[in-house]
């Protein structure tokens, strides 16, 4: 991770995913050791990002084409 | 520095010829040792110097860049020269057109010197390519020269170029500039066209240039700055002249300095040269405070999502071919192949949060000042850090203070200002609100001016 997260949401448990499972059910052909290499950063993303996804308000949406001119914001 | 070499080339006490001769012969000492370059092209060089002579004799001046040496990242497109991202799958590539900022560079006069190494396909810090070889830092080349931009941030250390352009998607022109002791700009997101730059991370990548001072950054913004109708997210934003004035004040400017998050955990050397730039630009009359800022390791979480389930999709086409990529890109793409659609628009929901919630301390502050790595350049092949008595993973504690101001879109200048007690420099990060790049080169420039900075490379 890049550094611990804000202090009150520590108390939120992350379930953490089977990623080979997600993975061979999407017919990524990664071999074991692969797998084994990946699942690490994915489980500390998923710690952090997870209690962020899940406190979004259903009237945000989302950034898909970053647009910064003053006149457009 | 530029504007003396653009002063000389118009006193026709040197020409764009010997300039290029120059920079072929200092490629041709150093390339071996340091593998900045994936592609020379000398021959090019020498084409479009003779042509730079030609017009400045005819009187047909192309601005400050006219004549000048630079290079670009093998992600550039280039008409005719191969173009390879770092890449053994795009080993052959050779575009039929030119990147936006290629053709742009090309119309201020500047003479093309090659294709610079970088991280395989710009993901990753450490420019350990396992197919163009490994750039080495100039400074020390058992280090790594940061990266993804590590041949660029070399080229302009060791003067091989006066410009190097490099592109930035999570840090990278600020890291490789930190590690190399340059001056690296990301400018604000949309502010320098995408077009014909291999993309990494769509809504993350900038374009922005590595030089030996502020002044020169500054000088090549206003040459590829500016709307371009080819990339879909170009600012209409007015483009402004970006270089500072001689001996320009940053009195009653107010600089914030981040009190949580940036100055966490870091090498004892940086923490001296950052907090010794941020005191020289209160003695220069700036109204130096700290500021809170939003939670940045969530910020920072955000951005990877993004960047991992953009650039696999980016190279999704070419993943099946697994036995041509490097071990760690691979396991990245793994990993953003494993993004569900939810989470990455959920991160892109965030993003808009996250944004709204860090714009609200520019009431607060004009720019905000802060390391660009909490660390100096680590040897090459070291997997962790050791800072504030914790070891951490190399590439995460690297682009821990970058990172996050991708996903703003804000611009950021690293500039050096200070060196290791190990001899290696050191990165100041200089961040401002969207399109303020003029403002956060007038800090860099001022702090210059002022003394913030390092001795020459010693190959430079």
């Amino acid at each position: 991770m890049d550094g611990a997260p804000g202090g009150g949401r520590s108390a939120i448990v992350v379930v953490m995913k089977d990623w080979k499972s997600i993975a061979h059910a999407h017919g990524l052909d990664v071999s074991a050791r692969d797998l084994d290499r990946i699942e690490g950063p994915l489980n500390a993303l998923e710690e952090t990002f997870r209690p962020l996804a899940d406190q979004l308000p259903p009237d945000l949406e989302p950034d898909t084409e970053l647009r910064l001119d003053a006149e457009e914001r | 520095m530029i504007q003396e070499a653009a002063a000389e080339l118009r006193a026709r006490r040197v020409s764009a010829v010997e300039l290029a001769t120059a920079a072929i012969a200092r490629i041709d000492r150093y390339n071996q040792q340091l593998c900045a370059f994936i592609t020379v092209t000398a021959e090019l060089a020498r084409e479009q110097a003779r042509q730079a002579d030609r017009e400045l004799a005819a009187g047909v001046d192309r601005g400050p860049l006219h004549g000048i040496p630079i290079a670009l990242k093998d992600l550039f497109y280039t008409r005719g020269v191969r173009t390879t991202a770092g890449s053994r799958v795009y080993a052959n590539f050779i575009p039929e057109w030119d990147a936006t900022v290629v053709e742009r560079l090309r119309a201020a006069g500047a003479v093309m010197l090659g294709k610079l190494n970088m991280h395989e396909m710009a993901y990753g810090i450490t420019s350990a390519n396992p197919h163009y070889g490994p750039v080495r830092n100039p400074w020390n080349t058992e280090c790594s020269p940061g990266g993804s931009s590590g041949g660029s941030a070399v080229a302009a250390a060791t003067r091989m170029v006066y410009v190097a352009m490099g592109s930035d998607t999570g840090g990278s022109i600020r890291i490789p500039a930190a590690f190399c002791g340059t001056v690296g700009l990301k400018p604000t997101y949309g502010r320098v066209s995408r077009h014909g730059a291999f993309p990494l991370g769509w809504s993350l990548d900038h374009m922005g240039p590595l030089t030996r001072s502020v002044r020169d950054a500054a000088l090549v913004l206003n040459a590829i700055a500016g709307r371009d109708a080819k990339d879909p997210t170009s600012s209409r934003h007015p483009v402004v002249d970006y270089v500072p004035e001689e001996g320009g004040s940053i009195r009653g400017l107010r600089i914030g300095f981040p009190e949580n998050f940036y100055f966490d955990r870091l090498d004892p050397d940086v923490e001296s040269a950052v907090r010794g730039a941020i005191a020289r630009a209160e003695s220069l009359g700036a109204s130096v405070r700290p500021v809170r800022l939003p939670d940045v390791a969530a910020l920072n979480a955000v951005a990877r999502m993004v960047l991992l389930a953009e650039a696999s999709a980016v190279a999704q086409p070419v993943l099946g071919q697994r036995e041509l990529f490097g071990a760690d890109v691979l396991a990245l793409f793994d990993q953003g192949c494993l993004v569900p659609a939810t989470d990455y628009i959920n991160a892109q929901r965030l993003r808009r949060k996250m944004r709204r919630e860090f714009d609200r301390v520019w009431s607060e502050a004009d720019c905000l000042m802060m390391p660009t790595t909490p660390n100096v350049a680590p040897k090459i092949g070291d997997t962790t850090v050791r800072l504030g008595g914790r070891d951490e993973d190399v590439r995460l504690a690297t682009t821990r203070l970058v990172r996050g101001i991708n996903a703003l879109g804000y611009p950021a200048l690293s500039m050096p200002c200070g060196m290791s007690g190990g001899g290696l420099p050191i990165g100041l990060q200089i961040v401002g609100p969207v399109f303020e790049e003029a403002a956060v080169l007038r800090v860099g420039a001022a702090l210059e001016d002022g003394g913030v900075g390092i001795p020459p490379c010693p190959m430079g």
